[in-house]
């Protein structure tokens, strides 16, 4: 392969102020609580939903001992009605004939007329959906959920663990080198969303816990600590990924520069088909409204602002000073083509295309 | 035939799930060569989700490199080839960066219709999500099969059970059962239902389902009888529903399906095509394997006398179903395969970090060799989903170890793209460990995905490009197997090469070894085996090969023993494995 080399690499979005709108779903249909226009609280419930469990199957035909195509005739019950346990179902004969009794509280799911049975659906309690974001209704969606617009800073994630959370940012690092160890969270932390520096201590999960801290934010979690991370009872999201990394530079200033602001912070981490990153929302106030983010790739060009994701200088920041129009060998024998990228901590350094990720 | 002799380029654009690759092959005086290949990150997700701007990029480069232009001011394909140069006669797309079909099996019995249908499961894009046995231990009450169909929202429910003109009752409660879960989700969710049980209950079986679903007939039984298994109707209805519900609903794979002139196919599906036509060729005596490493799935193809056999691992990949991998096998089974230690929770952080950064390369050798070991271990997972399907092609002589094949083929980057041929070669030995004589291939252009598909139309191009260089030839190996103490001489190779000189060696046993045959270097071969070893042509017996041809690696003379076995105490291991790839030149 030879010519310029035409690369459109990963995204992390590291904006300041700009223009965040999320979509909240039910996970079934239900109710809209909130009309369009109106201003939310990030813990207000905007939607809400029947949401059904256990399912109980009454054979009505065997009960009542009649064919399974007859079973239908002695129904009482039809579908969509509430019924409460014990109610009858069937019944056949006036005095001492057979009844067929629901085992639940719930309401009737299906008559199945083919195989005389009826079955029982469960209703959990409901689903209650919050705002999340303290925003604008902008958008309605009948019986699902609703948009809601905030403007404010916007800072993605590599990894999360846990939920949802909403609390005041607690810096507790001066450099994104810091470890994050317990010593690092006091009493002030409890009930906020603690920011560390580069990787969690395991005492610092435990400090997070006792103190019942909203959320942690740092750049890293070593592997060992992967079980630990999952049990906790607040979301955990890492900037850079897995191992021992300092957080990029400038996701800790832009965090350190926001300390004391509330936000609001989404562990929810997918992969693939529907790719959902981490993220940290700070609302801000504007001036003047500021654009919405592109949503169009961009070409890895001179002075593209990238991170390496990968490799010995994973987690650095740096400028693109030029794309290399022919391969060159790595440490490990491979040929890739790459980037001569000026890193802030490093210096200037070859990183394979496929190692970098362009910040904006 | 007419149309075969009017195509003189064609097109490949295979939309992986992590990047998107466009090769060109073309008619160079008279036969078909490969041109050129580039690649593009696939565009599936955010901020694209749009597969046609990957496919487009990655077709902007291979204009460039093969200073041909190929897409119009529209960015579309231009075809047919224009008298100037541009464009190309066909188009073929091969896709798969689409979910997997996730599937519930439901059937009577374990070891029957149940594992029938895991096999037929595999043979293309699939996630098993639950099986459900009516008989057995983990007999479930209705109530609990309409909720597991409730709680996982499968797209599709395989229902099997009852021989032809056998059980009806049981298999009729499981229908009723499965609809009732089914029909209990909203409509737009609902599982379609796919039947492959007792051919005589169909009609029975359509009339439960009713309106509260689709349903859809295999054309046979998985099991018709106790001695026969019939995999190809239910996998045909599988795939079927794979490429319309999956492939088909992929952001702007509509817009690429508009440039070619033939339906698309899985990428799976086209190494198959590919393998099939291999077993088809010279010795027949001998199967054809194919493995693709994809980031997101590995692949084992293998034809026996053109009898393909496909096994689709849709959940382990190179950047996607690390961890899945680790859950199933356990970090040992990866670990064992490393010349340095590394712990189980370091190993977990990497195959995390990778599957948040798929597109991303090892930089230093130890990332390299941990994304080796990786390998290894999916190729044998995948390997042992796919053995018990090739029964019946199976050599007898040799039962409890790989059929023979020759060649094998490897796919995808981590094979291809290995920095040293010996990491590629030594990651397909140790992770297939075939016997016997065989040669060792890499697609490194990556055409089989195109070719496997444009053979459709242009039977000639997959021929005539995989012999003009189309494969990169690793090398022959030799594989001798058979009792013998360590050390002892249990092979004798003479090399006489084309251009003048011979080259004779005493193999030991549990050596491995490579001799010189360089690429485009060719060699006759005097193999005598010591009694009891055999090469695959039976034990004790010697063979003369007149004609081998030479590898980027050499002739490989792996004399480890089969099964392979590692050292149990760890220093020991890493020792061996580091002298294993210090002996390939890896």
């Amino acid at each position: 392969m030879s010519g310029t080399v035409a690369y459109y690499p990963p995204e992390t979005r590291v904006m300041p102020l700009t223009i965040i709108r999320r979509e909240r779903l039910l996970p079934t249909p239900g109710k809209v609580l909130v009309n369009i226009q109106e201003r939310l609280q990030a813990t207000q419930i905007v939607a809400q939903a029947d949401v059904t469990g256990e399912v109980r199957i009454v054979n009505i035909a065997r009960v009542l001992r009649v064919p399974a195509a007859k079973a239908f005739r002695y129904l009482k019950v039809k579908e969509g009605d509430d019924v409460k346990a014990g109610a009858v179902l069937a019944s056949r004969g006036v005095l001492s004939g057979a009844r067929a009794l629901s085992p639940v509280d719930g309401f009737v799911g299906r008559v199945d007329k083919s195989t005389g049975r009826v079955l029982i659906q469960v209703v959990a309690k409901p689903f209650e959906l919050n705002a999340y974001l303290p925003g604008v209704v902008i958008n309605v969606l009948a019986s699902r959920g609703v948009v809601i617009e905030v403007t404010g800073a916007l800072i993605q994630g590599t990894v999360g663990f846990g939920g949802e959370s909403f609390g005041v940012l607690h810096v507790t690092a001066s450099e994104p080198t810091e470890v994050l160890h317990a010593k690092s969270i006091d009493v002030s932390s409890h009930g906020a969303i603690v920011v560390g520096g580069a990787w969690i201590d395991e005492s610092a999960l435990q400090q997070g816990t006792q103190l019942q801290v909203r959320g942690i934010i740092a750049g890293s979690l070593e592997g060992r600590l992967l079980e630990m991370a999952r049990s906790m009872a607040f979301p955990i999201i890492l900037t850079e990924g897995l191992g021992k990394l300092a957080m990029a530079r400038p996701i800790f200033k832009l965090l350190q520069g926001q300390a004391g602001r509330e936000a609001s912070i989404s562990a929810i981490t997918r992969t693939r088909w529907g790719i959902t990153r981490p993220e940290i929302i700070i609302p801000l106030p504007a001036d003047s409204r500021p654009a919405l983010p592109s949503n169009v790739g961009m070409l890895l060009a001179n002075n593209s602002r990238v991170r390496v994701v990968r490799g010995p200088h994973h987690g650095e920041v740096g400028n693109v000073t030029s794309v290399a129009d022919q391969p060159r060998r790595i440490e490990n024998g491979a040929r890739v083509y790459g980037a001569e990228v000026n890193l802030d901590a490093s210096g200037k350094m070859f990183v394979p295309l496929a190692n970098l990720e362009i910040l904006r | 035939m007419e149309q075969q002799t009017q195509v003189h380029s064609i097109l490949g654009i295979d939309i992986g799930s992590v990047n998107t690759q466009a090769t060109l092959i073309a008619r160079v005086e008279g036969t078909f060569r490969f041109v050129a290949r580039a690649q593009s990150p696939t565009t599936l997700e955010d901020p694209w989700s749009d597969v046609a701007i990957g496919a487009r990029h990655a077709i902007e480069q291979l204009s460039q490199i093969a200073a041909r232009p190929m897409l119009n001011d529209k960015g579309d394909v231009v075809s047919p080839e224009q008298p100037d140069g541009a464009g190309v006669d066909l188009c073929v797309i091969t896709c798969s960066a689409a979910q997997p079909l996730r599937v519930v099996l439901a059937g009577l019995v374990s070891d029957l219709s149940l594992d029938s249908m895991r096999r037929a499961a595999a043979g293309t894009y699939t996630w098993v999500e639950d099986v459900i046995g009516l008989l057995g231990t983990e007999r479930l009450s209705d109530e609990a099969r309409a909720r597991r169909i409730m709680s996982i929202q499968p797209d599709v429910v395989c229902i099997a059970g009852g021989l032809d003109g056998g059980a009806e009752v049981p298999v009729l409660d499981l229908v009723e059962a499965v609809t009732l879960g089914a029909s209990l989700l909203d409509q737009a969710v609902r599982p379609k239902i796919v039947f492959a049980g007792n051919a005589n209950l169909r009609s029975r079986v359509g009339q439960i389902v009713g309106q509260q679903t689709e349903v859809l007939m295999a054309e046979g039984n998985v099991r018709p009888n106790l001695e026969t298994e019939n995999l190809d109707p239910l996998m045909n209805e599988l795939e079927v529903l794979h490429a319309h519900d999956k492939i088909g609903r992929v952001p702007g794979i509509a817009a690429c399906a508009a440039w070619s002139a033939l339906p698309m196919l899985s990428t799976a599906r086209s190494l198959g095509h590919v393998i099939q036509y291999l077993s088809a060729l010279d010795d027949q005596s001998r199967g054809a394997l194919g493995v693709d490493v994809g980031a997101a799935t590995t692949s084992i193809a293998t034809g026996f006398k053109g009898n393909l056999h496909l096994s689709v691992r849709s959940d382990i990949g190179t950047a996607f179903g690390g961890t899945r991998l680790l859950r199933e096998i356990g970090a040992a089974a990866i670990l064992r395969w490393l010349p340095f230690e590394l712990t189980e929770g370091e190993l977990e952080a990497f195959l995390i970090n990778k599957e948040l950064h798929p597109l991303s390369i090892p930089q230093d050798t130890r990332e390299l060799l941990i994304e080796h070991a990786i390998t290894r271990e999916a190729i044998r997972a995948t390997l042992r989903t796919a053995k018990p399907s090739w029964y019946t092609d199976r050599q007898a002589a040799l039962d409890d170890l790989m059929p023979l094949i020759d060649p094998i083929v490897g796919a995808g980057a981590v094979l291809t793209r290995a920095p040293r041929p010996g990491q590629a070669a030594l990651m397909l030995l140790d992770a297939l460990e075939p016997i016997g004589v065989t040669t060792l291939n890499l697609d490194v252009y990556g055409l089989i995905p195109a070719l496997g598909l444009a053979a459709l139309a242009q039977p000639l191009s997959a021929t005539q490009a995989i012999e003009n260089n189309g494969l990169l030839t690793l090398g022959t190996a030799i594989v001798p197997v058979g009792r013998a103490r360590l050390g002892e001489t249990i092979l004798s190779v003479k090399i006489s090469y084309e251009g003048g000189g011979d080259l004779e060696v005493e193999v030991a046993a549990g050596t491995l070894e490579v001799l010189p045959l360089s690429l485009g270097q060719k060699a006759s071969l005097r193999l005598s085996p010591r009694r009891g070893i055999n090469i695959g042509y039976g034990p004790g017996r010697g063979v003369k090969l007149p004609d081998v041809n030479g590898g980027m690696v050499g002739l490989i003379i792996d004399a480890r023993g089969r099964p392979l076995s590692l050292p149990s105490n760890v220093e020991k291991r890493r020792q061996r494995i580091q002298q294993w790839l210090w002996d390939m030149g890896a």
